[in-house]
């Protein structure tokens, strides 16, 4: 395989992780590409970048996720490659393949990988060939037989849309009574949602963790990953707070989490970056999740307990067949805490609506093991049309106790005027003793919220 | 015109959104603008035809072939020509009947979606 060296590339996203891809290509010499709809005409992602071109209306649909408008831009400019950053059609098998039939590389895993373990019961049935444990659940998609199978797992049951994600097409089944209904509106769900109302069922485990393992993969068959990610700090599986290492992760449990990682990754034959997200019950038994085939929100978490690696320039070394220069023993080295605070424009006291709008006066926190990534600036007006992330507030220090002092500090330099944002929330969840403590999963977030209303 | 009548006047104007009055004596020109039409009035008054996606303009389809003259007069969804995006292809058409003023494209070159390629008066 011949290395080979870019010199242009396309960035199909907006906001926050546009402007963070951008900043890495600048870096690596390679002259870079915005795209954008109508709506983004002063977003930071395009002013940053070299190039920059409007590709259609403000609707997702007819401009960030517009395969057809996306590849005419890369042609137009000679970009020799597109980096899909996160969420958009970073994730689309189909997206993946049209670009490479165009010529261009994508950047990110094949295809074929995409697809694959974008369906979730496929995904499951690597796993289990990998040798990684799984919730106890069918084997594979359930075509007939429905309650008989569900009896075999038992309840509570999770009934899980085979091509699924969100939480849609997800139901739970407490006793058996439930589970012809909860299996009617799962599958009434799923064929509205992907058009496919295949389902498989899961033992349901309550109030699980939420880890997850980054790795990276080249061209070459080598596999790394890093140490574990913890974002149990969730509400409606949107995660709110991640870090790393888990307060609740032993070195021997690390060590396992890896193996199964890397395991994994080599069984789906994968190359590029990526996550292997597992649940963890309250023994430290933990179970494959599912993989997300992309860069994540999260990952400037490993790169700052990693001391300081970009997670991108890997992913494009990698896309330019390098093989990867850092060690496992390198890639799990924890040489700080790390946690990521993401801030919404969201209103926390009017169950987290949205907000849009001016934002008349922004000032991000600075000093020592403070990162801030954000597309927004004083004077910028946020749209209502895409997702409500504004900014990722990355604090690392030697230990979690000085973490949250520093968090603390960062949040209340952090100035938002103009509309409400989830800074206030953050500031109640490290007030939370369980939180201090690292007692955390995926109910605290509502237990929080909860206690606030009283 | 007397002051007394010139200060009810501008009462009277306070009341309503003009931005601008133009008076002419010769022939008698009396011109309002409102703050919309004060804005646009810094704009073209003529009409923009914008590409309706990103790609190439191309002048011919396997269709039809549009041949374009400034000065030439268009008729209400008149061929104007492409643009090629990545597979897909979009007809442009002249959005009303006028004289063509500008043509502000070359043939085979790249456009941006609502970048402006013609304009009609």
């Amino acid at each position: 395989m011949k290395e080979k060296k870019y010199t242009k590339i396309l960035v199909a996203n907006r906001g926050e992780i546009a402007l963070r891809v951008i900043r890495t290509l600048k870096e690596m010499d390679i002259k870079t590409v915005a795209v954008y709809s109508e709506e983004d005409k002063l977003s930071a992602h395009v002013l940053a970048a070299d190039e920059a071109l409007c590709i259609g209306p403000a609707p997702s649909k007819e401009s960030y996720l517009n395969i057809d408008a996306i590849i005419a831009a890369a042609k137009i400019t000679k970009a020799e490659a597109i980096h899909p950053g996160y969420g958009f059609l970073s994730e689309n098998a189909d997206f993946a393949k049209e670009v490479i039939a165009a010529g261009i590389d994508f950047i990110g895993p094949s295809a074929e990988a995409i697809s694959t373990l974008g369906q979730k019961a496929q995904a499951r049935a690597i796993a289990v060939k990998a040798g990684v444990p799984v919730v106890k659940g069918s084997s594979g998609v359930v075509k007939d037989n429905f309650l008989l199978e569900a009896k075999k797992i038992g309840f509570p049951l999770m009934i899980k849309a085979s091509l699924g994600g969100g939480g849609r097409g997800m139901r739970i089944a407490q006793t058996e009574d439930t589970f012809e209904t909860a299996l009617e509106t799962a599958k009434a769900e799923a064929k509205i949602a992907f058009n496919n109302d295949d389902v498989y069922f899961e033992q349901l485990l309550i109030s699980p963790r939420h880890i997850e393992v980054q790795f990276a993969a080249d061209n070459y068959g080598n596999v790394i990953a890093f140490a574990e990610r913890d974002c149990s700090m969730q509400r409606k599986n949107q995660k709110l707070i991640e870090e790393s290492p888990s307060p609740f992760v032993t070195p021997e449990i690390r060590k396992k989490l890896i193996a199964a990682a890397v395991a994994m990754v080599k069984q789906a034959e994968y190359s590029g970056v990526g996550t292997v997200e597992f649940l963890m019950d309250e023994n430290k038994n933990f179970y494959f999740m599912e993989v997300n085939t992309r860069l994540q929100v999260e990952h400037p978490v490993t790169e700052a307990v990693c001391g300081g690696i970009d997670l991108v320039k890997i992913q494009i070394e990698i896309a330019q067949n390098k093989p990867l220069t850092l060690t496992q023993a390198e890639a799990q080295k924890i040489t700080c805490h790390a946690m990521e605070f993401r801030i919404n424009a969201e209103d926390y006291e009017q169950n987290f609506l949205p907000n849009s709008g001016l934002v008349s006066y922004f000032h991000t926190p600075d000093g020592l093991g403070v990162r801030v990534d954000s597309a927004v600036y004083s004077g910028y007006e946020i749209p209502s049309f895409y997702d409500s992330l504004i900014a990722k507030l990355i604090i690392s220090a030697p230990n979690r106790e000085q973490v949250l002092k520093r968090a603390q500090r960062a949040l209340d330099e952090f100035r938002i005027k103009g509309l409400k944002s989830t800074l206030d929330f953050h500031k109640l969840i490290l007030q939370n003793k369980k939180f201090q403590e690292g007692k955390i999963n995926t109910a605290l977030v509502e237990e929080i919220l909860n206690e606030g209303k009283k | 015109m007397d002051t007394a009548t010139l200060y009810d006047f501008i009462k009277w104007a306070k009341t309503t959104d003009l931005q601008e009055l133009i008076c002419k004596r010769g022939a008698v020109t009396v011109e309002f603008r409102s703050a919309e039409t004060a804005f646009n009035s810094y704009t073209s008054k003529l009409t923009k035809v914008l590409a309706p996606a990103i790609g190439i303009y191309k002048s011919k389809s396997n269709k039809e072939k549009a041949k374009l003259e400034e000065g030439m007069t268009l008729k209400k969804g008149q061929f104007l020509g492409v643009v090629q995006s990545h597979k897909k292809t979009v007809n442009i058409l002249a959005p009303k009947a006028g004289i063509l003023k500008s043509i502000s494209i070359k043939e085979d070159t790249a456009v941006e979606y609502n970048q402006p390629l013609f304009f009609i008066d």
